[in-house]
């Protein structure tokens, strides 16, 4: 969003700058007075118990509002594997050039963000993000045991921990330890909820992307009694668990119905990630204990004709991500973060189909006006490689996780992976709202404090 | 003594061998031995030679000008089939009119379907997708080796998975991956050494390409671009080729099938048709028992289908309603209760809500099973298509008598009678019987429709 009250005009009341200027000295940790606690010692970071439905709790039950200081988090998952040598690009080096030859991305002085690495030019918003402090970037991350299968490897990256049978997912397990059920935690799309998101007692609740939900109008009586019967249904037994499990699902549908549709605005774009990624922003917006949504963007696995299909890609991400930051309430901007992953990368040197196969090591990002921006890890060499001619990743995914666990979501890392991870200080202490708003501006706390106490709004959500 | 089937096993054979028994249909079934009943369903005895199944030909409308019209044409036409295919109503041994017109031989199609799992998406060229969904029909029950080597020259294939770029002097290893890990002998039984073999051996496999006036996807091989230096695929080091062209080359598919992979294949395929036809959490033991039948009938796929079938577990408590319909089988089994007509329907813009697109499966693994069309989405989606269809049913004269009686235990009786449910849980019964009761005093004109909404969400309708 773009702040309402433009900096340079001194339109802030010499009141409400100082009382703003004051938060300069303020510690942004000590506001947490209704931080929940992560529970300990009560979460196995091994599989779940077996094949049998879960029946989780009653979503319908639990909704109540985020505590002042609680922090979201929103995932993005590029599905297939993303070419993050085409995302963040190494331009300066030759190597780049002579092994991705007419897959080679052009760029200019325009895209660099330093390091020698290049935003593609489809991402021009996300780069004026990264220049206003708002996105860490993480190079070089990858995992030890990569087989270069979907699989194994989205198995892996959703886990958090080495294979197990029937494996949770590490938000899910971080839910478990929260407590995160109703809609604490948030899948959109079609299909199920990702592994990602499901824990030992706590799963996601799923929103499809499109809307008119069954169950929302009950506003005359012949339509509500039938709703009513889908209630009773999911509410006794079936006499087996699976009939159970899924009465308990249409139960939640429509018991839930009501308080979701609101967040499906007449202003959410016609499709694609943009209106996944509004629509995120508008679940978080009606404050229903939301703290973990997650979103997926498919097509990544550009073996053949890789061009334009992945520039393509990224123009969705790009407009995606900005929807999303455009659409967030001024109450949620300060303390809700997006961390953007991919289960492996790509060759270095293209194929022979104008694709690239599966490889390794990749960009993570983590994009908040809370983030510390910049550059956390190397670009790893291009001709250094493996066997398979591969990079070697230098950052365990993990430690992205143990990080965000620990500095951004209040819980206990250790809990949740099962062993301890250096932290990569991505999460700042900061805080800039605005995209407008340089993050080194001497004005930029004072302006983010006074729209995080609701004085100023910005211009509004869709203006950016 | 041979176990006979009682008339609730008779209704749980035809759930799970076709889209659920007409009256006839059980009643037909009901008091026969497994072994006779189990033949019926397959259309032929163990001692008869392995029919091939229907080849259903080309329907005009597969060859519409639209792709988007042909695929949306050809799923209504496919899940129609599904609904109108019948058991024989007079066991045993009445073969239908045509071999093999049994609804077998569809659920087969759609397993083979989702293993194999090509996508209309990227292929682009919907006759080659009809044609393959033809192929699986024909090669249903025949045998795996010549069903995975016909699969992996056909066109869809090729195309789907890029083997038609995959050079000598530049391999493309997603097909070479997939027929490991996918289609035969699973994640764990290769490693990234054979993945690079496996690409090598299948260089040259490609398709004709461009003619010059168009893009031709029939198979071809180019000796000249086939790699042929001695490869170590397996720990073996040999001249292999992807199917042998030359003597003094080795075969992979034979060797995936009935060479060093064939307990690992046969073993990953019986637990998957255990989990499609029974329930998903098969005992190793039991896996690897049918495993050894499978490799004792020559990898033919009729055998492992009738011991499956004719297996304890089968027969047992945890396969009764333990599998979750997927939209096909919901909404299959729903045209079949009411006689719709499936081309009336918009079933490719109804179905996509509901996760399934026949022709266009969201990743190469197809479909999941269980949870994974448990869940919110699903039910918003499911009760949202129902009540689309309410109308439809009042109009085809269904459930008639549900306006003109208060008795509502003869309302809930008619409405679990027009969706063939056999087993309906009290909670079930007291909940429509609740229903009725107020919809009848407070909104009687609106029993009929709802009452066809009601059971159509009803828990004993998604699982089967």
């Amino acid at each position: 969003m773009r702040a309402l009250i433009h900096p340079t005009r001194r339109l802030v009341r010499p009141t409400e700058a100082d009382i703003a200027l004051a938060q300069l000295s303020t510690r942004a940790d000590t506001e947490g007075i209704a931080r929940r606690r992560f529970l300990q010692g009560a979460l196995a970071t091994g599989g779940a118990l077996g094949m049998m439905p879960s029946v989780f709790d009653s979503i319908a039950a639990a909704s109540a509002p985020l505590g002042a200081s609680d922090r979201v988090l929103v995932t993005v998952f590029l599905n297939g594997g993303n070419d993050h040598l085409n995302t963040l690009i190494p331009a300066d080096d030759g190597a780049y050039h002579a092994a991705r030859g007419g897959l080679a991305v052009a760029v200019d002085g325009s895209h660099s963000v330093g390091q020698g690495l290049y935003m593609h030019p489809n991402l021009s918003r996300l780069k004026a993000r990264f220049d206003s402090g708002q996105v860490a970037l993480i190079e070089g991350v990858g995992e030890a045991n990569d087989d270069h299968s979907h699989f194994t490897s989205t198995a892996t990256w959703f886990a958090g921990v080495p294979a197990v049978p029937n494996p949770t997912g590490w938000l899910g397990r971080y839910g478990d330890g929260m407590g995160l059920d109703g809609l604490g935690m948030v899948h959109i799309g079609w299909g199920g909820i990702p592994m990602l998101l499901k824990g030992n007692q706590v799963s996601a609740v799923g929103l499809p992307p499109n809307g008119n939900l069954f169950g929302a109008d009950r506003s005359e009586n012949w339509e509500r009694y039938a709703i009513e019967a889908v209630s009773d249904f999911g509410d006794g037994s079936t006499g087996g668990p699976w009939g159970d499990a899924v009465g308990a699902s249409f139960r939640d549908a429509v018991d839930t119905a009501q308080q979701i549709q609101p967040a499906y605005t007449e202003g959410l774009a016609e499709g694609g990630l943009q209106r996944e990624l509004g629509l995120a922003a508008e679940v978080i917006n009606l404050n229903l204990g939301t703290r973990i949504v997650s979103v997926s963007l498919g097509g990544f696995d550009n073996h053949d004709g890789q061009r334009p299909d992945h520039d393509d890609l990224l123009a969705e991400l790009d407009a995606g991500i900005d929807q999303f930051f455009s659409t967030l309430s001024p109450a949620f901007a300060g303390r809700t973060g997006m961390m953007i992953f991919s289960e492996f990368g790509r060759r270095v040197e293209a194929n022979n189909s104008a694709g690239t196969d599966h490889g390794t090591a990749g960009t993570m990002m983590f994009i908040s006006s809370r983030a510390e921006g910049g550059h956390h890890a190397q670009q790893p060499s291009l001709t250094d490689l493996d066997w398979r001619g591969d990079m070697h990743h230098h950052v365990d995914f993990r430690s992205v996780y143990a990080t965000l666990l620990d500095e951004w979501l209040d819980a206990d890392s250790h809990e949740v992976l099962g062993a301890n991870y250096s932290s990569l200080g991505i999460i700042g202490s900061g805080g800039n709202l605005f995209f407008d708003v340089p993050g080194d501006a001497y004005y930029t706390t004072a302006v983010s404090w006074l729209a995080a106490s609701g004085i100023t709004t910005g211009t509004g959500a869709r203006t950016s | 003594m041979p176990e006979t089937l009682s008339r609730a096993d008779a209704a749980h054979l035809l759930r799970r061998t076709g889209f659920g028994g007409s009256e006839g249909e059980i009643t037909a079934l009901t008091g026969v031995t497994r072994q006779a009943a189990v033949a019926a369903a397959m259309g032929f005895t163990s001692s008869d030679p392995i029919p091939e199944g229907p080849d259903v030909g080309v329907p005009g409308l597969v060859n519409n000008e639209s792709q988007w019209e042909a695929q949306s044409d050809a799923i209504a036409w496919w899940i129609q089939r599904m609904a109108d295919l019948s058991n024989p109503t007079t066991v045993p041994g009445s073969p239908p009119a045509v071999a093999g017109d049994l609804p077998i031989y569809e659920k087969l199609t759609l397993f083979w379907h989702e293993h194999f799992s090509c996508a209309q998406d990227k292929v682009f060229d919907f006759p080659e997708m009809w044609d393959q969904i033809r192929m699986f029909r024909r090669m249903a029950m025949g045998n795996f080796d010549a069903l995975v080597r016909a699969t992996a020259l056909h066109p869809a294939m090729l195309v789907f998975l890029d083997n038609q770029t995959n050079v000598a002097s530049g391999i493309q290893e997603n097909f070479a991956r997939e027929l490991m890990e996918l289609y035969t002998c699973g994640v764990g039984n290769f490693d990234e050494a054979d993945v690079v073999a496996m690409a090598r051996a299948w260089t040259g496999h490609n398709t004709v390409g461009w003619t010059g006036s168009r893009w031709d996807a029939t198979y071809v091989y180019r000796s000249d671009q086939h790699d042929h230096d001695p490869k170590t695929l397996f720990g073996m080091t040999a001249n292999w080729n992807g199917v042998i062209v030359d003597g003094g080359e080795r075969d992979t598919i034979d060797e995936l099938v009935n060479g060093v992979k064939q307990v690992a294949t046969a073993r990953f395929i019986a637990r998957k048709l255990f989990r499609y036809f029974v329930h998903l959490d098969p005992s190793n033991s039991t896996v690897n028992a049918l495993g050894d039948v499978f490799i004792a009938g020559g990898m033919d796929i009729a055998p492992l289908v009738r011991a499956i079938l004719e297996h304890d577990d089968f027969w047992g408590s945890e396969a009764r309603y333990g599998l979750v319909k997927g939209p096909v089988e919901f909404v299959a089994t729903m045209i079949r209760r009411a006689g719709f007509s499936a081309s009336d329907m918009g079933l490719r813009w109804s179905m996509e809500p509901m996760g399934q697109t026949l022709f266009d499966p969201p990743s190469v693994a197809g479909w999941g099973q269980g949870e994974y069309w448990l869940g919110t989405v699903s039910a918003w989606a499911r009760g949202g298509f129902s009540r689309g269809q309410r109308w439809r049913s009042q109009e085809a004269g269904h459930l008639a008598s549900l306006d003109d009686s208060d008795d509502d235990a003869a309302a809930a009786q008619a409405i679990f009678d027009l969706f063939g449910l056999e087993d309906v849980s009290s909670n079930t019964r007291n909940a429509v019987e609740r229903w009725h009761r107020r919809t009848y005093d407070n909104a009687r004109w609106s029993t009929v429709p709802q009452g066809f909404l009601v059971g159509a969400v009803c828990p004993e309708f998604q699982v089967y």
